[in-house]
């Protein structure tokens, strides 16, 4: 490791004892694993500190990374299959071809039928490179096995932790906005000043045909983060409620099912933290709205943005 | 009367173990870094978990209870290999010489809290592997075996350790990587993006010492 010059070993600032336990807490109310009281505690010390918020989002980022970035491998069919095979009771699979010493394919008999006596379970083979197939599986059998086989292992297969959501990093970024007390990349004057504004800070121009109304004023805008990507935020206001819109490139992101018609498109409501969150893609581009606004307001809000076009 | 295909409950515990093993395969093959030694290790677990040698008392956890045996069978096949490299496997496994990653007490600093949060969003899937890759290998079992959604209790269960080992094992690797994904590429100027900067962690005087 190299020394900055003139110092001597690089040494970690102190960190504060109520800092410390705060960070300790990061992971687990990431997780959603803290016990009773602590969430309120935490939140209350990340009001206070810019130091862990930071550390906050940091360590945010780093899951985000963790669970979007790192690419899942996936078994190979040959695998799956072999593992039903020698595995799921007799019962669960399509009727085999009686034991033979000798398999052939054309010998296999395909189709329903019960099944007399089942196959003795393959013995127990000590750790080779090859793994052989059971005698009686015969290529067709092998394609419905599988096909019944991954079809059964991704009903069963449940997430045991939910992807980061789209929801979820809009009210993120709008309590960033909230907890922040630094004004506004661009205040507003209204859209004929904000759109110029994000020339040249994002990498898509973000479509501004709504610019607010008297109902929804525009207050001014920002750059934010959704997961990987820039995205433009938007701030928007309802009597004394803030709300942020957030518009990304869509491309690479797992949008959740719409419930909610917002004209021609369809959105997906969620609450995340006591925000409400709307989200809905149109074309190329994402859009995500997130405030504590009441959510029959707060959806009028992305109906005007949906229809305004671009 | 045959169940269909996407039945659940009728077919039993040896169904619902091996619904588990696209996640397995996952860990074994981020583990092992080869897809042959993957499978092999896959096919062990269920041979020990269900070839008749083990039982499996219904109720307890068949998921943390799978992956301690895909872990020992993998730590198995480590102790294998080291004792007869000529057996096969990936040249990386060798140990080191070097001390991984999360043991290095002097890394270098942590950027300021905005370039750090702007780096870690841009992280591309190629140098997260590698810094994965750069972690012991315990380190790098804790942090996988949270990313699967096992809570600390049943990592604990898997690794064969006391819960507050996780909680540190988990909390130095996740530092570690932080560390490793800073300095992978050099970071943007700061003229990019928000004009709204956190306070960050340590405001050092013009940044972070280790500029590339």
């Amino acid at each position: 490791m190299t020394e900055r010059p003139g110092a001597g070993p690089a040494t970690r600032p102190e960190v504060p004892p109520e800092c410390g336990r705060a960070r300790s807490l990061l992971l687990d109310a990431e997780r959603g694993r803290l016990p009773a009281a602590e969430p309120a505690w935490l939140e209350e010390h990340l009001a206070g500190c810019a130091g862990c918020r930071a550390e906050a989002e940091a360590e945010r980022a780093l899951s985000a990374a963790l669970a979007t970035r790192l690419p899942r491998h996936r078994p190979s069919p040959e695998l799956l299959t072999d593992l039903a095979a020698r595995y799921l009771p007799a019962a669960a699979q399509p009727a085999p071809a009686p034991r033979s010493t000798s398999p052939s394919p054309a010998t296999d008999v395909a189709g329903p039928g019960a099944v007399d006596s089942p196959p003795a379970p393959a013995p127990l083979r000590p750790v080779a490179r090859r793994w052989p197939r059971p005698a009686w599986l015969g290529p067709a059998m092998a394609a419905a096995l599988v096909l019944a086989t991954v079809g059964y292992y991704e009903g069963l297969v449940l997430p045991r932790r939910t992807s980061p959501s789209i929801a979820a990093e809009a009210v993120h970024d709008h309590l960033r906005l909230l907890a922040s007390s630094h004004p506004l990349g661009v205040e507003s004057g209204g859209p004929h000043q904000v759109k110029p504004w994000f020339q040249g800070r994002l990498d898509f121009a973000p479509p501004l045909a709504f610019g607010g109304d008297d109902d929804y004023p525009l207050v001014g805008g920002d750059v934010a983060y959704v997961f990987d990507r820039k995205a433009a935020q938007l701030v928007f206001r309802r009597r004394l409620h803030t709300i942020s819109l957030l518009v990304f490139v869509a491309e690479g992101l797992r949008f959740p099912p719409a419930e909610v018609p917002l004209g021609r498109l369809a959105a997906h409501l969620e609450e995340v933290r006591g925000f409400s969150s709307v989200v809905w893609r149109d074309g190329e581009l994402g859009f995500a709205l997130a405030s504590d606004l009441n959510r029959a307001e707060l959806l009028e809000l992305a109906r005007r943005v949906a229809s305004a076009g671009r | 009367m045959r169940p269909s295909a996407g039945a659940t409950l009728a077919l039993g515990p040896a169904s619902e173990a091996l619904s588990h093993a696209p996640s397995l395969y996952n860990l074994a093959r981020r583990l092992s870094a080869s897809d042959s030694d993957a499978e092999d290790l896959v096919q062990e677990t269920y041979a020990r978990a269900l070839g008749g040698a083990a039982t499996f008392a219904p109720g307890t956890n068949l998921r943390a209870w799978l992956f301690r045996i895909l872990r020992n069978a993998w730590v198995d096949l480590l102790r294998r290999r080291r004792r007869d490299p000529a057996g096969g496997g990936q040249p990386g496994l060798e140990p080191n010489s070097e001390p991984p990653a999360e043991e290095q007490a002097q890394g270098p600093e942590l950027l300021r809290g905005d370039l750090e949060l702007d780096r870690l969003r841009r992280v591309v899937s190629a140098e997260i592997e590698a810094a994965l890759g750069q972690l012991g290998e315990e380190a790098r079992t804790v942090v996988l075996l949270d990313l699967e959604g096992l809570t600390e209790v049943e990592v604990a269960e898997v690794m064969g350790c006391a819960v507050g080992t996780v909680k540190s094992r988990l909390s130095r690797a996740r530092a570690a990587l932080r560390r490793l994904l800073q300095h992978y590429a050099p970071p943007e100027a700061t003229g990019r993006g928000g004009t709204r900067r956190a306070e960050g962690a340590g405001e050092a005087e013009g940044g972070a010492g280790g500029t590339r």
